[in-house]
């Protein structure tokens, strides 16, 4: 059994934030954020000690099999909650597409919340077809970005379909730790 | 073999996308994108896929294979990227 780590920035070694930042910095997965700019390590350890003081956001490095692959992000926790992720290109394919389905979990069933939104680039096409493999329903959009949005129930639900049954399935080999 | 590899992805992908609904999926042939640049299926789409398709080629050779594993992803073209280099990968595992 394989095990899989979403450790809060917090908690992160110098090491462990430069590989996170090196990842979070690379072109393409800029060109799909919301924010494009190339992060310096002095901002991302500003930002990363503002963590430890800020109760509204939760952000995990992902470690599989002890290598980090990518991030996970919830925030505006206490209002409408939303989640983000990035995950560097050749990673386990497996470990990346089940890490989102274990942290939506955790935020339905260990935080308690109903409903989960997130903010997408419209020309993410592929971001805005994972969620929607999930149970997301597009909520509103501009001409730049598209608001989705799931519930509880919604994320149950697409659980049970054929697409998710056979990932879900995938999930029973591995070791979920959350550091938080 | 080859020929049968690649009539079991294409059933696969016809049956799949009952429920995607994915126009570029419609009518699959050897050349139709699966992931990366311009790629039908996102990666939770590509492991469910891929999950269906090691089932049922355990079925049809007897042999049990695992697509989606470091060795894949390592490589330096993807395995992934269309019908025809996803039954070219699937022959060279069956082969070995």
């Amino acid at each position: 059994m394989k095990n899989l780590i979403f450790k809060n920035y917090i908690h992160l070694s110098e090491e462990e934030n430069i590989k996170l930042l090196e990842i979070r910095n690379k072109e393409f997965i800029r060109e799909v954020s919301l924010n494009t700019k190339e992060i310096s390590l002095s901002e991302h350890m500003i930002f990363v000690n503002s963590l430890k003081e800020n109760s509204s956001k939760k952000y995990f490095a992902v470690f599989i099999e002890g290598q980090i692959i990518g991030g996970l992000n919830i925030f505006d926790i206490e209002k409408q909650i939303k989640w983000g992720m990035f995950f560097d290109e050749n990673c386990d394919l497996v470990s990346k597409s089940i890490s989102p389905i274990f942290l939506i979990n955790y935020i339905f069933e260990t935080l308690k919340k109903d409903e989960l939104s997130c903010e997408i680039k419209k020309e993410n096409l592929n971001a805005i077809s994972f969620n929607k493999n999930m149970g997301f329903v597009n909520l509103k959009e501009d001409d730049k970005i598209i608001t989705m949005k799931t519930s509880k129930e919604d994320f149950k639900k697409a659980k049970k379909s054929i697409l998710l049954k056979r990932v879900v399935k995938k999930m029973q080999d591995i070791n979920l730790i959350i550091k938080d | 073999m080859q020929e049968k590899i690649q009539e079991l992805i294409i059933e696969t992908l016809k049956e799949f996308n009952e429920e995607l609904e994915n126009e570029a999926l419609e009518n699959p042939s050897l050349k139709t994108k699966l992931y990366g640049a311009s790629g039908a299926l996102d990666s939770l789409a590509l492991v469910s896929f891929i999950a269906d398709i090691e089932e049922r080629v355990s079925e049809e050779f007897e042999s049990d294979i695992i697509l989606a594993d470091e060795k894949a992803m390592s490589a330096k073209t993807s395995p992934f990227r269309n019908v025809e280099s996803l039954s070219l990968y699937i022959k060279s595992l069956l082969e070995e």
